[in-house]
């Protein structure tokens, strides 16, 4: 697809993101069911300055049959060709966002961290050590609940973001402590997935510094050992 | 990429700060001059413990935070920035600040950056990239005697090669 290759090289978006360095990361992609979400809400709102458009129509005949001087209603005239214009490009590159958004979305999990990027315009990418996850969340709107999807969310330690933005998409910036899984089908697997992750890890996740524990060590060594004794039987 | 060598944010900020600063139309100059000084004052040191960052030249702002106590990372670019090759590394520590503790700006590698930092913040420490392996199960006495064990067979392995 042309258009494809043609907006990702305009918008400079860059290649698919590197796993988190660790084991190989389960890789987990929005449901086909987000994207039909998120184009019902490109069409509401496309519905609605369609709306518009078709008002001022209405209201420049209404303006020309009144007599207003010839002068204004071109004027308005030339203004609503503009419009149906703006609409028509605009229409087309928010479908078109809303379809790579969909599209390239990541959400990495593996035995230490959460890697996870999002976003076409403005691209985020967030990486959290399965250490530091404080709680883990599953959020479900109606809408959502009828296409059977869900956002998973997981919080780190510290504020930010008052609870009014904490969907992130009102105050269109999202709090820095919480990271989501947004649209998943799958959203239990997920939960339990991090969950078993953060279970593994030792420590409590508040920036005490990591001790080398002795089992640490002796777990290294024998894989260590294991990986010697692979490399000897091939040798002989 | 050393990452300790990174000390002035790339001139490619600049002209993303005055490009950015266009966008606010007539009033171009207030946020201009600001970020003027913000360019040229900004400094980086990244050293074995931590990073610190200081920028300002009424009001001077420095940070320094340790490796150790990064929380999570973010990699963030609009497409501005993107067609300047910048992003910007977003580090998280557990405190209460809505905004990011520190927001390094202007470097090109910032995905070997990201990578250092996240080799170095908690929880991610000490085992250079290789997955966690389970403690073992059986004990340290087992353990160890199944390491003795391939070290014996490597043994034997090299003298039957000679």
């Amino acid at each position: 697809m042309s258009w494809r290759a043609s907006v990702l090289r305009l918008l400079r978006v860059p290649h698919d993101p590197e796993p988190p360095p660790g084991s190989a990361p389960r890789l987990f992609r929005a449901a086909p069911n987000f994207f039909k979400l998120r184009l019902l809400r490109w069409a509401a709102t496309r519905l609605f300055a369609l709306t518009g458009l078709l008002f001022a129509l209405y209201f420049v005949e209404y303006l020309d049959n009144k007599g207003t001087p010839r002068m204004v209603v071109v004027l308005m005239q030339l203004g609503e060709i503009f419009g149906w214009i703006a609409f028509a490009v605009e229409a087309f590159l928010g479908w078109c966002i809303v379809r790579l958004d969909y599209e390239l979305r990541w959400y990495m999990v593996n035995d230490r961290a959460i890697r996870i990027r999002e976003g076409i315009l403005n691209i985020r990418e967030k990486t959290i050590a399965l250490a530091n996850v404080q709680n883990i969340g599953i959020k479900q709107g109606p809408l959502q609940r009828a296409l059977g999807i869900a956002d998973v969310e997981v919080k780190t330690a510290g504020g930010g973001g008052s609870s009014s933005d904490s969907d992130g998409k009102k105050g269109g910036r999202e709090p820095m402590h919480v990271a989501y899984f947004r649209g998943v089908d799958n959203a239990e697997e997920i939960r339990d997935l991090v969950r078993e992750g953060v279970r593994m890890q030792k420590n409590a996740g508040l920036g005490d510094p990591d001790e080398v524990e002795e089992s640490d060590v002796v777990a290294e060594l024998l894989a260590e050992a294991r990986a010697l004794r692979v490399s000897a039987r091939a040798l002989s | 990429m050393d990452v300790f060598s990174i000390h002035r944010p790339s001139p490619a900020l600049f002209k993303y700060y005055v490009l950015s600063s266009f966008l606010l139309g007539p009033l171009f100059f207030v946020p201009l001059i600001y970020l003027y000084f913000r360019y040229h004052t900004m400094r980086y040191e990244f050293d074995e413990e931590g990073i610190s960052m200081s920028w300002g030249i009424l009001f001077r702002r420095q940070i320094t935070l340790t490796y150790a106590r990064i929380q999570d990372i973010h990699l963030t670019s609009n497409v501005l920035e993107r067609w300047l090759g910048l992003a910007r590394i977003q580090i998280q520590t557990a405190s209460a600040s809505a905004s990011a503790e520190m927001t390094i700006e202007g470097v090109h590698e910032f995905e070997a950056v990201r990578d250092f930092l996240y080799s170095k913040m908690r929880g991610v420490r000490g085992s250079g990239g290789q997955a966690i392996l389970p403690v073992p199960q059986e004990g340290l006495t087992a353990a160890l005697q199944e390491v003795t064990a391939a070290l014996r067979e490597v043994r034997e392995a090299l003298e039957k090669k000679q």
